[in-house]
């Protein structure tokens, strides 16, 4: 057996701020020799191990599943526990990683940030099955199957708002409730045994916080690192919205309307459309040409893209259910 | 000082602490949970593979019911568990998991018709009975003799854990994040709650309450390579022990799971195993059947965990630079099945080995895993000494588990033990002697004290490195408290941890001197509180000179019915003790419903007590006798060990099955 292990030598350029303490945040050097396997947690525990035991940041179950370590590297969201550094030099092409919270403005300490906004607005949207309680029950809620399959990935997210902290609406708009809050809607909406998707469909509906407020950038879909696909549960939170006829006379449902006939021609959005679609809202703006970019590298599959026994369907269901709605 | 007054305090929120808070505040008592991290970042979340309870409703779980997860689960814990709580628990999980379908768990469905599943390497076809179709279906696990692991694919725990906090959500239970319960304050022989300290602010709190729960989880942290989170540190056994009053049980009583990935030991769940995953060698040759031929890769996990070691000894583990492993081959289960059940696995494959488990064999090697022993607690969950002071869940022995807990009965235990010890909490509180006597000057005297302890650590310059101490302590656990023990080691294991624990009492915070969110200072305390514990599994494991489920001598190797069949109990009646105190708790044989045999996998290495004969033909004539007059099995049972006073008025119920209705009257002969 070989024992040789071969390293590289990085800069990590590391973001540290104590709200307590510091005026302003500062960026400080820390060069490690960094194996093939090494995670970006293990590049956080050494900086507080061998370098500055003070060094914040949160970390539990450390195999992906508590949501906890999400921070930027480069500006990619990332869990650090599950992201490889070998893998990020290659996608960077660069020996040098800025190590950064989820987002600055909202840091505590370090790789801390305070993200009570984030279950704030989780909170808002009734994240948990309102459904008749029986205190004894002696019989079982019978669920098919394919009642069960659903709820899609989104039972599957872990809170660990990559997607929130990565979309640019959230960033521009304080209200908005974000990708990872539209998802849970959408997990609860989608459950038979939930009563209240009414309620919620309500609430996602509203100007400014709600579903149509989305500039479909998908950004979100490509933060998620449990392929939640927070996107593709939005657009069907549209059209739900649709189907039981709670779409009000707006802008952006006009809009949507108005997609139709570009969605059937050619299955996808045209892009002075989606330019169009969030005119107005400066911040994103300037976020366009990179979706734009990740779409045509093929990194990022638009819903309606997809194999289309599946989504086929879906679209024209969409498009159906909207077209009854009279505006 | 700031003192929060409130009637219930949950120290842990995961599954089992918010179990417990959300049942006290449905009786209509005010609760607080403290926790490390937000509930949804708890431990429970990393649960993959399911949850125990007999549905019996999918085929190979037909005729399944609480008479057998009974004796699974007392084989599984090589008759170390308090058979009264294993039948308070058996019966109370059928309920548990439909109370969890209607707080929204997506539990994976029956689906009719055929299917190919895959037993024994083999493909094999089941049918499933239309009846049964949309109801909860389950996978197998190992040591159980039907398939009733219940799941949804391999995120149980966090299905389960999201469900039960948006539960605590839905109903405004009031949780305290980033909180740390530091010691527990309690007077003449009676808790009444916790000092706290804020860990991003640095406050230290007094949480005052009648009844004081702790929910904290286990202790696999104290071992170098565990599956467990980095914050299962055990600090509320610690703070327990540190009562010098309440008890811990058990303490030495540590899983070993079979499967965790080499060298992060990253948990690949039983369920691989349970849905036909089978083990091989460094020849790719499957090596259990020629140990276990019966239960083969399904015997319970300290068997399998110490075949494979066994196995690695003779030369047949598969060399790397990490040390011997050996594979764990799923592809025999197909792309489909993987992607579909087992996706968590799927993804820990790819982003922690680079490899694809459906065309690749996983490198495995048993890793600690969990935490048997705990707080010593009555069947209500309350300590047998610290009047008021609860624990359940991993945290707690109320000793269901024995020596070796069985895969999928720990989330299980978790709900079961939070909603039966919700109800005894709440009759305790809403008796006159949760009357709260302790005076503001007492409880200021426990916050000065951890005030004091602090400043002590921060001051103190020159002494310790607690970074030091604790890398000493999980590399003397790893190599000396594993899986096959000796007293040579163990000896040597128990005197470096008590210097470790001497040491520990001088360490310095070198690096940061704040008093607020401090990641330097957390490492220092909760390392005092490490080593203790580390201690009491250590000393625990060396005065136990027999073999029992998990807790393996090579030294002897037996298991002694005569003179171990009794529970360790552990103390620190005084701070300056460098050694914990061990009693022992008799478990009588004369008083089980099964007592102690073979558990039917594993060697047979028994020395059996005499009493267990004597037992086994007074069952027997008592089942005779009854069977004779037309009984049913609940009266059987009832004859045998009546347990159903114990449990609350309302889980006392029979739980229905598609096979098993009771139309009529629900009372017995
Ligand atoms: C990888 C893995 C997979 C598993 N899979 C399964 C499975 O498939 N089936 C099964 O049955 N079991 C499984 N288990 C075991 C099971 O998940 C745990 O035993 C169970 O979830 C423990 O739940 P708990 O509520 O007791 O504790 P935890 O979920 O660990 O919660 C502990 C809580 O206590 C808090 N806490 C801790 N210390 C303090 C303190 N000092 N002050 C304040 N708060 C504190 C924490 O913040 C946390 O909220 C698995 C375990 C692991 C590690
Ligand atoms: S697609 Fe919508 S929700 Fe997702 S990041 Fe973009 S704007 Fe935000
Ligand atoms: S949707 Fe994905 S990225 Fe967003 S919070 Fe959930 S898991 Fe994280
Ligand atoms: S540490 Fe839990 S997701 Fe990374």
């Amino acid at each position: 057996m070989s024992t040789e292990r071969i390293t590289k030598k990085l800069t990590f350029k590391t973001f540290r701020f104590n709200s307590e303490t510091d005026f302003l945040p500062y960026f400080k050097t820390y060069e490690m020799e960094v194996g093939k396997d090494e995670l970006v947690l293990d590049i956080l525990n050494r900086i507080k191990w061998e370098f500055d035991g003070s060094f914040s940041y949160r970390r539990s179950c450390r195999h992906g599943i508590c949501g906890a370590c999400a921070i930027k590297v480069n500006g990619k969201p990332v869990l650090s526990c599950k992201q490889n550094v070998w893998e990020l030099v290659d996608i960077f092409q660069t020996d040098t990683l800025l190590l950064e919270p989820q987002s600055k403005k909202r840091v505590v300490k370090d790789m801390i940030i305070d993200r009570s906004d984030f279950w704030k607005k989780h909170a808002q949207l009734k994240p948990y099955l309102e459904a008749e309680i029986d205190e004894h029950p002696e019989e079982e809620i019978k669920v098919s199957p394919k009642e069960a399959e659903e709820l899609l990935e989104a039972d599957y997210c872990i809170q660990c708002g990559s997607c929130y902290y990565a979309c640019p609406v959230v960033e521009v708009n304080e209200e908005y409730f974000g990708p990872a809050q539209f998802a849970k809607a959408y997990r609860f909406n989608a459950d038979v045994r939930d009563t209240a998707k009414t309620d919620r469909l309500e609430t996602v509906r509203e100007m400014g916080p709600g579903v149509w407020d989305c500039v479909k950038c998908f950004e979100c879909a490509e933060a998620c690192p449990k392929d939640v696909n927070p996107i593709e549960k939005i657009t069907k939170l549209h059209n739900q919205l649709f189907e039981e006829g709670l779409a009000q006379d707006n802008v952006a449902t006009r809009h949507a309307v108005g997609f139709k006939h570009s969605i059937i021609k050619h299955g996808i959005l045209d892009e002075g459309e989606l330019v169009r679609y969030s005119e107005g809202n400066i911040g994103v703006l300037k976020h366009l040409p990179e979706a734009i970019a990740m779409f045509k590298k093929g990194k990022i599959v638009m819903p309606w893209n997809m194999p289309k026994s599946k989504n086929l369907d879906e679209i024209q269901t969409l498009v159906k259910s909207s077209s009854k709605v009279k505006f | 000082m700031r003192i929060i007054y409130t009637d219930v305090l949950v120290v842990g929120g995961g599954l089992a602490g918010l179990r417990v808070a959300t049942g006290v505040q449905e009786r209509g008592h005010r609760v607080i949970v403290l926790t490390l991290v937000p509930p949804k970042r708890s431990h429970s979340a990393a649960a993959q593979g399911g949850m125990q309870a007999s549905l019996g409703n999918c085929a190979m779980g037909w005729g399944d019911n609480e008479d057998i997860h009974f004796e699974d689960t007392v084989k599984g814990s090589d008759w170390g568990a308090d058979q009264q709580v294993v039948r308070m628990f058996v019966n109370t999980a059928p309920k548990a998991i439909r109370e969890l379908t209607h707080y929204g768990v997506p539990w994976n469905r029956v689906r009719k018709g055929k299917h190919t599943a895959i037993i024994n390497a083999e493909k094999v076809e089941i049918e499933e009975r239309e009846e049964a179709h949309g109801l909860i279906t389950a996978r197998d696990f190992g040591g159980t003799k039907k398939w009733r692991t219940c799941y949804t694919s391999d995120g149980t725990g966090h299905s389960m854990l999201y469900a039960m906090d948006n539960k605590a959500h839905e109903n405004d239970v009031k949780i305290h994040e980033r909180m740390e319960a530091m010691s527990v304050i309690h007077r003449h022989g009676r808790c009444y709650g916790v000092v706290a300290r804020n860990l991003m602010t640095g406050e230290i709190v007094a949480y005052i309450a009648k009844a004081t729960t702790i929910a904290t989880g286990g202790y696999g942290r104290i071992y170098e390579v565990s599956t467990n989170a980095i914050i299962c540190q055990g600090t509320g056994q610690a703070i327990a022990l540190e009562t010098g009053i309440a008890t811990l049980g058990n303490m030495e009583a540590v899983q070993f799971h079979p499967t965790a990935i080499v060298p992060v030991g990253i948990l690949t769940t039983e369920g691989c195993r349970g849905d036909g995953g089978i083990l091989r060698d460094v020849d790719g040759y499957r090596f259990m059947p020629d140990y276990e031929p019966e239960k083969k890769e399904l015997a319970s996990r300290d068997v399998v965990s110490r075949r494979m070691i066994e196995h690695i000894r003779k030369g047949k583990g598969v060399p790397s630079r990490y040390g011997d492993h050996l594979w764990l081959d799923i592809t025999i289960l197909g792309r489909e099945h993987i992607e579909k059940n087992l996706r968590e696995v799927k993804d820990i494959c790819e982003n922690f080995l680079g490899i694809d488990p459906a065309e690749e064999w996983i490198p495995v090697r048993p890793t600690q895993h969990y935490s048997m022993g705990g707080i010593r607690t009555k069947y209500t969950g309350e300590s047998q000494t610290l009047k008021g002071l609860y624990a359940c869940g991993e945290a707690a022995c109320w000793d269901l588990h024995g020596f070796n807990r069985l895969g999928g009965n720990s989330v299980s235990e978790t709900v079961v033990s939070g909603m039966l010890v919700a109800e005894y909490i709440s009759d305790f509180c809403d008796s006159p002697q949760s009357h709260i006597g302790i005076s503001t000057g007492a409880i200021e005297d426990f916050v000065r004290i951890e005030e004091e302890k602090i400043r002590r650590l921060l001051n103190n310059d020159g002494g310790e490195d607690a970074y030091v101490l604790r890398r000493a302590m999980e590399k003397i656990m790893m190599e000396k408290v594993g899986i096959f023990r000796n007293g040579r080691d163990l000896q040597d294991a128990v005197e470096q941890l008590e210097q470790l624990h001497i040491r520990s009492k001088n360490i310095s915070v070198f690096r940061s001197k704040s008093y607020a969110a401090n990641p330097a200072l957390v490492v220092a305390y909760r390392t005092q509180k490490m080593i203790k514990i580390a201690l009491t599994v250590a000393y625990g494991a060396l005065l136990r000179t027999e073999s029992r489920g998990a807790h393996a001598r090579e030294d002897y190797p037996m298991r002694d019915d005569i003179n171990w069949l009794k529970r360790t109990i552990t103390s620190w009646p005084d701070p300056e003790q460098t050694l914990p105190t061990v009693t022992y708790e008799p478990i009588d044989i004369l008083e089980m419903e099964l007592p102690p045999g073979w558990r039917g996998y594993g060697k047979r290495n028994i020395i059996e007590n005499p009493d267990s004969m004597i037992q086994q033909a007074k069952i027997d004539a008592i089942r005779n006798e009854l069977l004779a007059r037309g009984a049913d099995r609940f009266a059987i049972q009832k004859a045998l060990m009546p347990y159903e006073h114990l449990l609350p008025e309302k889980y006392r119920g029979r739980n229905e099955r598609l096979y098993e209705r009771f139309d009529d009257e629900k009372d017995e002969v």
